[in-house]
């Protein structure tokens, strides 16, 4: 009996001790998760990460379910969670009446996207040159500031300096007001991304001869192209989504874009019932760009928002 | 790599003086976009500015007439709450949630993948589209939650949610919650990143359990990142306005009344320009102070992660570890 016990307790001594000086075998590394959660625990996180994933996408599902059914089914008690019968009139419905406004979305955010890369890369070629010292905490300093003044300080001085300069309800007004979304960041990716090109590859061309521009041109764009597509996808989305600059500088249907179409087609018919299935079709149409970006561009954003989140 | 240090010198001297033309886009617009609103924002808000003279731009001086006025304003006192409110109830569970999605997310199988872009959507939503889901599912009586509501006994008569006062604040949280989550994973995920595995391993080998990894070492090692989300958390919420516009425009009676919405309505609304510019220079000096401590906090932590950074390698020679 104390033989044993002793004999247990030394093995279990000897059982500690070879873990201490087993050491790290790579055999044995167990998967990354397993470190924070055992076998239970890890069902336990898959259960959660169901949960918060059904109530993350449930919005996006509830979106695309109304946007095929029709109006009666949606107002049906208990509601479906499918429509028996899908059909595509939510669709039908909404096309004639913003399709218009889709397209004044997709200039003002193209011209956004155009505006904003001549800035951002302009920027960040001309602070790498300038090398100034630490300018990437330098930029991430100056993001950092921007963020404190809110988007709704910049409306009421924005209004008052486009209508001096006639551009209320023009498409060059807007592009500028919504570049204010993607300038920062727009900087700081391309000005991080720039620093990472083999300086090698720019001095090469300036030992040619080539002149600086034509070294940005030909040399640096192409070689930066991952981080101006970033930038690209962050001023397009930025700008097709904005609602603040654009239901205070428009009030012309010729120039409204998509977003303040479907606010209106919600606010304009407070007294009647709204026609749900076409007001999320037309939602549905609007998050589409964004629906494409994470689906096919999600190496882009993921780089764009930790670019953006990296502080100090 | 073979020239001398001079002629070194001597071409980046000529670099940086290159560099000036193609600063010029980004000082214009800065100057522009930042230079002109700000000092704008300043002026307006210490003067009488209303819809007879915003145009004309010959504005009386005010002094702090406008900020004297402000706690009378109706919805000053009720924002002031909500914005607390607010505050508190949407960044803790987005820290929350978003950091279990950040470690539940970390092991890679393609569904995982899936979810990992799928998580990102509510971050890029189109602030329309979001705010109308969320108005046609809290619509009462004909919206999801309702008949949920009613089918699980929760309510007897309709909730009418977006019309009550409590439940309107409740479910602007809500959205603002699922708006931030994104955010919250992305950041907390890279930072799990940037901690160096060997250390995980070390405590793995040295048999200390998954809590004794997560508080001795996660924890303290996310203290940046902890500060980033934070910080960012609380300027992205005191910046909401377009979904709270849409759906309540801060009410009803001011329920849901936050300062974006407060000063979009004072200015645009009520056309009390000098009364909007004032809320917002009282909303960028909260946040100075709340991007001041961040930088505080971040710089004494700087100081420490020379040390963090050396403990690995100072750690690997010591038996116990090897």
């Amino acid at each position: 009996m104390t033989s044993m016990a002793r004999g247990m307790v030394a093995t279990d001594r000897a059982g500690k001790g070879t873990t201490r000086r087993r050491g790290f075998e790579p055999g044995q590394s167990r998967k990354p998760g397993s470190q924070w959660l055992g076998a239970g625990r890890r069902h336990l996180g898959r259960l959660g990460l169901v949960i918060v994933m059904f109530c993350l996408l449930f919005p996006v599902y509830w979106l695309v379910q109304s946007s095929i059914s029709t109006q009666l089914e949606l107002f049906h008690t208990p509601a479906y969670f499918f429509p028996p019968h899908p059909s595509w009139d939510g669709f039908r419905d909404a096309w004639p009446v913003i399709s218009g406004d889709l397209w004044h979305s997709a200039v003002i955010a193209l011209g956004t996207v155009v505006v904003t890369l001549f800035v951002a890369v302009t920027a960040g070629y001309g602070i790498l040159l300038a090398r100034v010292r630490s300018s990437a905490a330098l930029i991430r300093l100056l993001v950092l500031v921007g963020l404190v003044f809110p988007t709704i300080m910049f409306v009421i001085p924005l209004y008052s300096l486009l209508y001096r300069l006639h551009l209320l309800n023009t498409y060059p007004g807007l592009i500028l007001a919504d570049s204010l979304y993607s300038v920062p960041l727009g900087v700081l990716i391309l000005y991080t991304y720039m620093i990472t090109i083999p300086h090698e590859l720019t001095e090469a061309a300036n030992v040619d001869g080539a002149s600086a521009a034509r070294a940005l041109w030909s040399v640096v764009v192409p070689m930066a192209r991952p981080a101006i597509a970033t930038t690209a996808i962050f001023a397009f989305l930025g700008s097709w989504g904005d609602f603040l600059f654009a239901e205070t500088f428009t009030d012309n249907t010729n120039i409204l874009p998509a977003s303040i179409g479907i606010y209106n087609l919600v606010s304009n018919s407070a007294t009647d019932v709204v026609s749900w299935p076409e007001v999320m079709a037309g939602c549905l149409i609007l998050a589409a760009p964004a629906l494409l970006a994470v689906l096919l561009a999600q190496r882009y954003i993921r780089t764009g928002i930790s670019t953006g989140a990296v502080t100090g | 790599m073979s020239s001398s240090p001079i002629a070194v010198r001597q071409r980046s001297r000529l670099k940086r003086a290159r560099a000036w033309p193609f600063l010029i886009p980004v000082v214009a617009w800065v100057l522009i976009m930042f230079g002109y609103p700000i000092y704008q924002t300043i002026r307006i808000a210490f003067s009488y500015v209303n819809s007879t003279n915003f145009t004309a731009g010959a504005w009386k001086f005010a002094g702090f007439q406008n900020f004297r006025l402000l706690p009378d304003l109706q919805g000053w006192r009720l924002m002031l709450r909500n914005t607390g409110v607010f505050l508190v109830g949407s960044i803790v569970p987005q820290f929350i949630i978003g950091g279990l999605l950040a470690v539940t997310l970390r092991e890679s199988s393609r569904l995982r993948r899936l979810a990992r872009s799928l998580v990102l959507l509510p971050w890029l939503f189109p602030p329309v589209a979001t705010a109308t889901v969320f108005l046609w599912m809290f619509e009462s009586p004909q919206g999801v939650f309702d008949s949920v509501f009613k089918s699980l006994g929760l309510v007897h008569a309709d909730p009418y949610f977006l019309q009550t006062s409590n439940d309107a604040l409740i479910v602007v949280i809500l959205v603002n919650i699922w708006i931030g989550i994104p955010f919250n994973f992305l950041v907390i995920q890279s930072g799990l990143q940037a901690i160096p595995a060997n250390l995980h391993e070390a405590a793995i080998v040295d048999g200390a359990g998954w809590w004794k990894e997560l508080t001795r070492i996660t924890i303290p090692l996310l203290r940046e990142t902890v500060l980033t989300v934070l910080m960012l958390g609380i300027m992205g919420t005191m910046n909401v306005f377009a979904f709270v516009w849409i759906l309540t425009q801060g009410g009803p009676a001011n329920a849901t009344m936050l300062p974006g919405p407060l000063a979009y309505s004072e200015a645009f609304v009520d056309f009390q320009y000098g009364q909007g510019a004032a809320i917002i220079v009282v909303v960028v000096v909260v946040l100075m102070c709340v991007a001041g401590a961040f930088l505080l906090l971040t710089r004494s932590k700087k100081a420490r992660k020379s040390q963090v950074g050396a403990a690995p390698v100072a750690a690997n020679p010591q038996g116990a570890y090897v």
